[in-house]
């Protein structure tokens, strides 16, 4: 604690020095903070009547071509002396008549200088002048629009956001073209001085929740953000749960359409997670393709969501609780079938089920660090050494690699990655209640469940919204996705309350409008 | 921020105040008393029940919005709050410990037979205090989930059932002399009275018509489950069996078929009673913590080391106060009974009488009681 | 700072108590012996309780290590105690697993304990949540054991067959009743305090005991279901022929399916069946002398499964409605010498006790004091309408001469 603030102290003083007006003071302070490395470029020039410039850029994050515009520009205008004789002051001549570049703003202060040049910015400095010229010459190499890697849709718009944020927010402009569409940015992390900007649509989101946000992101004090993954702990509201209180996604139409929700959204440079808020329990069960596809088989998917939410948190834990507690729940031809498994397994099943869980949670893992190439070897191994092998030897019971598979696989139908990571860590509370008490255990497993999502805010909203407290007008949009003509209301937990979002009569509109050309056409 | 829960919240609290344990083992009670009109018990004992809901109804109307024992306080003075506050406090904590007693029991005779009673106890006070510890609103909207998820496995019950319903169990009708529908309208209507929990509630809905509201609404459906399961074990059972088994709510469950492949679903069936029950709990110690900090004064949130210790003398009491189950049965069905009869129904009357008499003493500290 | 630290503390130790001293009531699937079947016999004042234990291994075949066809499915041994659940806890000296009944399909119950009280096996049922009361109940007239060391066909669980058969014989014949234990505590605490229970029995020469009875297409022996016991206030007091309990079925309105067979009424000694397949039996109490009478109409709809007289015309409504008369006749003879039975037994098996205090809830008072008395007085009307509202896909009986002649 302590040495940061020191840190942030020298970094106070650094800041007030000045420009000094002789520039070579200023190239030599460059060279000693960012160093004298081959991405350090430092361009003389000779400007109207020998006066001496330069322009400073780090090569990598800056555009090339900018940078050799900007030099060009300033070369040329060399020529033409009489723009320098109209305006008198250079700095004049420069900004209003010679560079051909975009987003130039003044400098000031030495600390300005450098962390100009580290956005990614040119400097234009000119001797006896104790300020400078920064010109947006931003580029560099970023990775660019590619198809989302998680979230994926089979029907649906496929980019999804890159790590630069100016090209992020294009993409959410491109969404929505309104002046309501407001983005503000600011800058977190004393260090990496991170560029975070918030969206928010003017008259739908809760002025509210708006000033909340930012309340919290300016709490922020830390020398790093490096993903919306620092934001996102900083700024949810409880500190110990395991589920997630803010949601992150990597489609630019999931953003827009919560921020058309009333949502705030808050993204980050050099993540191509966005994070929108609040949230509630019911939004990770929500995929954007739910909205492109007919609303009977979204409905239908989500059910099926919920379902595989379930299994995979407590599959493992009702197998254990059925087949050592409550045997009697099992149909007789499955209970034999399972016993005659069991016969010879050598552990108790809690302890199989623990062994085979964190089995697949290891070869999970491993499945995500593994380099690509090798891929199919873990497949390999672990479908059959583990799986098969074990059962043949007489470890582990078929039965429990069935659960254990089944479990697997269901944990990945949520599109909210995050919610199913959380479902992955009750899952092994919950076995071990259940392996203690049975059923009995996995019941009071849940209520403490659901007294702590009871529990929950979400930017002020409650995490159980709309069931609990209930919300009738938001009902049509959790369990079941209602087609488009019957939502007629906006959601009223985010924005505000009972906003409408199209015309009433438009599904009426149409019908009777094709009903009177088919009339027409009859009778022709 | 203070704490808000709406009408229906409310509500749900109210009926599993109520309701969860009134189903385990009132209905054979009732029905070895008045036989195959045992549903017209029910249907008196919720006549009764719904005048005392009116009048504490009434008691609620009256309130300035603070909670129960400071508004006490400041109508009838510290002493006789203080007194009323220790009464009320010992019966909280006595219908508590008889709840926990009562699940453990459930849960140690039909689920862990070879579980120490302790160890479940333990885990049932445990949770509820947990829920308690997240406060009121927290417990609202759980408290609604549960009722829900209650409702409609309840109903889910009721139908899968319906194949082994003998409607002639019920005849003949009107068969009992009324006095014999008075002895046992006393027990229903004792577990109703339970619905005085709602004035520890008051302060945190936004209007205290809210509160009455909720408190004849829940009184009419915890009563109306009464009544269903009543009129199930009846229709399954027949009037002579139902004598003969503890808990035979559920023991009817245990016949339900469904195929060839859902033979014994009853436990499945049992998740949303156990929920409530968790539930009830954990309203008992709710306002049994509210009384005790009011006693002792204590005004801010308790460390939850304090709590871990109080919820383990819950659950020990609970566990040693009735060496055996047949003490615990016959303090159920006399004393506890009994108690709630004088404590819920006197007690109150007492009070109401009271805040009318003392009516005009402190008109100006009633603010939200018009509106 | 300290409590926080205290408080995870104690809970840590909490959980960690649970974890390590958890797993009380934890059974595993391989410490369970499964029954099958439960059977209950007397030796002077001792119980011999048998079970039918499952090995499954030997059941599902093919499935991991130590699965693979041979081997008897299941095991039966004894035990013998002053109370049934002292019999059960005996077996904790010759089994390495302990008992399990939730899976028990049937308890067979020997005669001579049936006829010496049934009270005990009540209550072991209804007190004890292992014991599930949807068990099956049967009556066999030896020792029971025998049955449950009758090896089956196609079933390789026993047990189960039992209770297979038991299902399918009174969802199609109606006979014999299938009662689950909780219907006959139900039935003996009601008014009549009666019950029916079907009987199990050995037909065939020896027992098949070895899997190598399997070898053979026929077996020697093999269980069938006989008779029907009835039950009165918890002790057996006779039996009754499957043709009267055939006829009490039509009396309690018990009839899921049946099937009649009635002589042609041309006189050829040939003979017709129909397939009952719904009917329903309204009791019509009233009071003659102070006496109860129930009038029962039976309203029975069938098929015509078979038909061997020689000319009959179905397209023509008499010649149906003479089938249908035959047949209603038989019906009315089976529910008569059912009733004989009865009266003789002086068992109240239709349940008239009920409806007496149903419906005459003054004179019930007087009659509650001797039923039985008052049984022997009951008379009783069968009113039976069968309707025969389908023929088959023939309208005529088959017969091959005509049809070689092409007459109709």
């Amino acid at each position: 604690m302590k040495k940061q603030n020191n840190g942030a102290d020298s970094q106070g003083s650094e800041q007030a020095n000045r420009l000094s007006s002789d520039i070579e003071d200023n190239i030599r302070y460059a060279q000693d903070t960012l160093g004298t490395g081959p991405d350090i470029l430092i361009r003389r020039l000779h400007l109207f009547q020998e006066s001496k410039a330069a322009v400073l850029s780090i090569a990598g994050i800056t555009d090339k071509a900018s940078v050799n515009l900007l030099v060009d520009s300033m070369l040329s205008e060399y020529r033409e002396q009489s723009g320098l004789a109209r305006e008198g002051d250079p700095f004049q001549a420069l900004l209003y008549r010679m560079l051909a570049v975009g987003g130039i703003r003044s400098l000031e202060t030495l600390y300005d200088l450098d962390v100009a040049m580290l956005e990614g910015l040119s400097v234009v400095l000119l001797d006896g002048y104790d300020r400078a010229l920064a010109v947006n010459t931003g580029g560099g190499e970023r990775r660019g629009v590619e198809e989302p890697s998680t979230q994926t849709v089979v029907r649906g718009p496929k980019e999804g956001f890159a790590e630069s944020i100016l090209t992020n927010i294009s993409l959410l402009r491109t969404k929505i073209k309104s002046p309501n569409l407001r983005i503000e940015y600011k800058i977190i992390g004393q260090q990496t001085r991170t560029t975070v900007a918030v969206a928010y649509m003017k008259g739908i989101s809760e002025d509210k929740v708006v000033n909340e946000v930012h309340r919290r992101l300016d709490a922020i004090e830390t020398d790093s953000i490096l993903d919306s993954g620092y934001i996102e702990e900083f700024i949810h509201e409880k500190k110990y749960s395991p589920f997630p209180l803010l949601q992150n996604t990597e489609r630019p139409d999931a953003i827009a359409a919560g921020l058309l929700e009333g949502q705030v959204a808050i993204i980050v440079d050099g993540s191509p997670f966005a994070l929108l808020a609040p949230v509630t329990f019911f939004k990770f069960f929500q995929s954007s393709e739910d909205y492109y596809q007919s609303y009977d088989i979204a409905t239908f998917l989500r059910v099926i969501r919920f379902v595989s939410f379930f299994a995979s948190m407590l599959l493992p834990s009702l197998y254990i609780a059925i087949t050592t507690f409550h045997q009697e729940m099992l149909p007789t031809p499955l209970l034999i079938s399972i016993a005659a498994q069991r016969e010879g397994v050598p552990f108790p099943a809690i302890i199989e089920a623990m062994i085979m869980e964190l089995t697949f949670e290891i070869l999970r893992e491993a499945g995500v660090r593994m380099p690509r190439i090798i891929g199919s070897a873990i497949s390999i191994v672990g479908a059959l050494v583990l799986g098969q092998a074990a059962v043949q030897a007489g470890l582990i019971s078929a039965a429990m690699v069935i659960v254990v598979s089944f479990t697997a696989i269901a944990s990945f139908v949520i599109p909210a990655v995050n919610m199913g990571t959380s479902a992955r860590l009750i899952r092994f509370a919950m076995m071990i209640l259940a392996g203690s008490f049975g059923v009995f255990g996995i019941m009071a497993g849940l209520m403490v469940l659901l007294t702590h999502l009871s529990g929950l805010r979400s930017f002020g909203v409650p995490y159980l919204t709309p069931i609990s407290p209930l919300v009738k007008n938001n009902l049509k949009d959790v369990f079941v996705r209602a087609p488009w003509w019957a939502m007629n209301k906006r959601p009223a937990l985010f924005g505000k309350p009972g906003t409408s979002r199209q015309g009433k009569q438009e599904k009426k509109a149409i019908s009777s409008q094709s009903g009177k050309s088919g009339e027409e056409e009859e009778g022709q | 921020m203070k704490q808000r829960i709406t009408t229906i919240q409310g509500f749900a609290i109210l009926v599993n105040t109520i309701a969860p344990s009134a189903v385990l083992q009132m209905p054979a009670h009732i029905v070895s008393v008045t036989k195959q009109d045992a549903w017209l018990t029910v249907l008196f004992s919720m006549v009764v029940g719904l005048v005392y809901a009116y009048v504490v109804g009434r008691i609620c109307l009256l309130s300035n919005g603070k909670p129960l024992m400071e508004w006490l306080e400041s109508r009838f003075g510290k002493a006789v709050a203080l007194v009323i506050a220790i009464m009320l406090c010992g019966y909280y904590f006595m219908v508590a410990t008889s709840v926990v007693r009562q699940f453990t029991n459930y849960v140690h005779e039909q689920l862990l037979n070879t579980t120490p009673i302790l160890a479940i106890a333990l885990v049932i006070v445990l949770v509820s205090v947990y829920a308690v510890w997240q406060g009121i609103e927290a417990m609202g909207r759980m408290h609604f989930i549960v009722l829900l998820f209650g409702c409609v496995l309840m109903g889910l019950n009721f139908l899968l059932l319906w194949s082994y319903y003998d409607w002639s169990n019920f005849l003949p009708i009107f068969e009992m002399p009324p006095e014999r529908h008075l002895s046992a309208v006393l027990i229903p209507a004792g577990w109703l009275s339970e619905i005085s929990a709602v004035l520890f509630l008051l302060p945190y809905f936004k209007k205290n018509i809210q509160a009455a509201r909720a408190a004849l609404w829940a009184t009419l459906l915890s009563g109306s489950m009464i009544l269903v399961t009543v009129v199930m074990i009846i229709a399954v059972f027949g009037v002579k069996i139902v004598n003969a088994l503890s808990y035979p709510s559920f023991a009817a469950l245990g016949i339900v078929e469904v195929g060839k492949f859902m033979e014994r679903i009853d436990v499945f069936l049992l998740t949303a009673w156990m929920a409530s029950m968790f539930a009830k709990v954990s309203i008992f110690l709710f306002i049994f913590f509210q009384l005790l900090s009011f006693i002792f004064g204590i005004r801010k949130k308790t460390s939850p080391l304090t709590a871990l210790a109080v919820s383990a003398f819950i659950s020990a009491s609970s566990i040693y106060s009735w060496p055996r189950n047949s003490n615990f049965i016959e303090y159920i069905f006399t004393s506890l009974s009994a108690y709630l009869l004088v404590n819920n129904y006197a007690l109150f009357l007492l009070i109401w009488g009271g805040l009318r008499l003392f009516k005009k003493k402190s008109d100006d500290v009633q603010g939200g009681a018009a509106t | 700072m300290i409590v926080r630290r205290t408080t995870s503390i104690v809970l840590f130790l909490l959980l960690s108590g649970t974890m390590l001293t958890g797993c009380w009531s934890r059974v595993e699937l391989n410490e369970l012996a499964i029954t099958s079947a439960t059977s209950i016999d007397r030796d002077g004042d001792d119980w011999i309780v048998s079970f039918q234990v499952v090995i499954p291994s030997t059941i599902s075949s093919g499935i991991g290590i130590t699965g693979g066809g041979g081997g008897s499915p299941v095991i039966v041994y004894s035990t013998k105690g002053k109370t049934i659940r002292e019999a059960n806890m005996h077996s904790v000296y010759e089994s390495p697993r302990r008992l399990y009944f939730a899976h028990n399909r049937v308890i067979v119950i020997s005669e001579e304990t049936a006829r010496r009280g049934l009270n005990p096996v009540l209550e072991v049922y209804l007190r004890n949540p292992d014991a599930r009361e949807t068990v099956d109940v049967l009556v066999t007239a030896g020792k029971s054991r025998k049955i449950l060391e009758q090896m089956m066909q196609i079933q390789r669980i026993p047990g189960d067959g039992i209770r297979e058969i038991n299902t399918i014989e009174a969802e199609n014949s109606s006979a014999l009743p299938e009662v689950k234990m909780y219907e006959l505590a139900m039935n003996l605490a009601s008014d009549s305090a009666s019950a029916l229970l079907p009987e199990i029995y050995l037909s065939g020469t020896k027992e098949t005991s070895s899997l190598s009875a399997f070898e053979n297409t026929t077996l020697p022996s093999k269980l069938r279901l006989g008779r029907a016991a009835v039950i009165k206030k918890d002790k057996m007091v006779g039996w009754l022929s499957r043709k009267d309990a055939l006829g009490v079925a039509y009396m309690r309105d018990a009839i899921n399916k049946s099937l009649v067979t009635v002589a042609c009424p041309d006189g050829s000694g040939n003979n017709s069946s129909i397939s009952i397949g719904s009917s329903s039996t309204n009791q019509r109490p009233s009071l003659i002398d102070g006496n109860l009478k129930v009038k029962l109409e039976v309203k029975a709809e069938g098929t015509l499964v078979q038909s061997d007289c020689k000319s009959l015309d179905l397209y023509k409504t008499d010649v149906i409605q003479q089938i249908e008369k035959a047949a209603e006749k038989e019906i009315a003879s089976c529910i008569l010498s059912g009733w004989q039975s009865l009266q003789k037994l002086k068992a109240d098996a239709v349940g008239f006790a009920g409806l007496a205090h149903r419906t005459y809830r003054k004179e019930w008072r007087n009659w509650q004091k001797d039923w039985d008395a008052e049984f022997a007085r009951i008379q009783i009307e069968p009113a039976v309408s069968v309707t025969l509202s389908n023929v088959g896909l023939s309208n005529q009986s088959l017969n091959v001469d005509k049809l070689r002649e092409g007459k109709k």
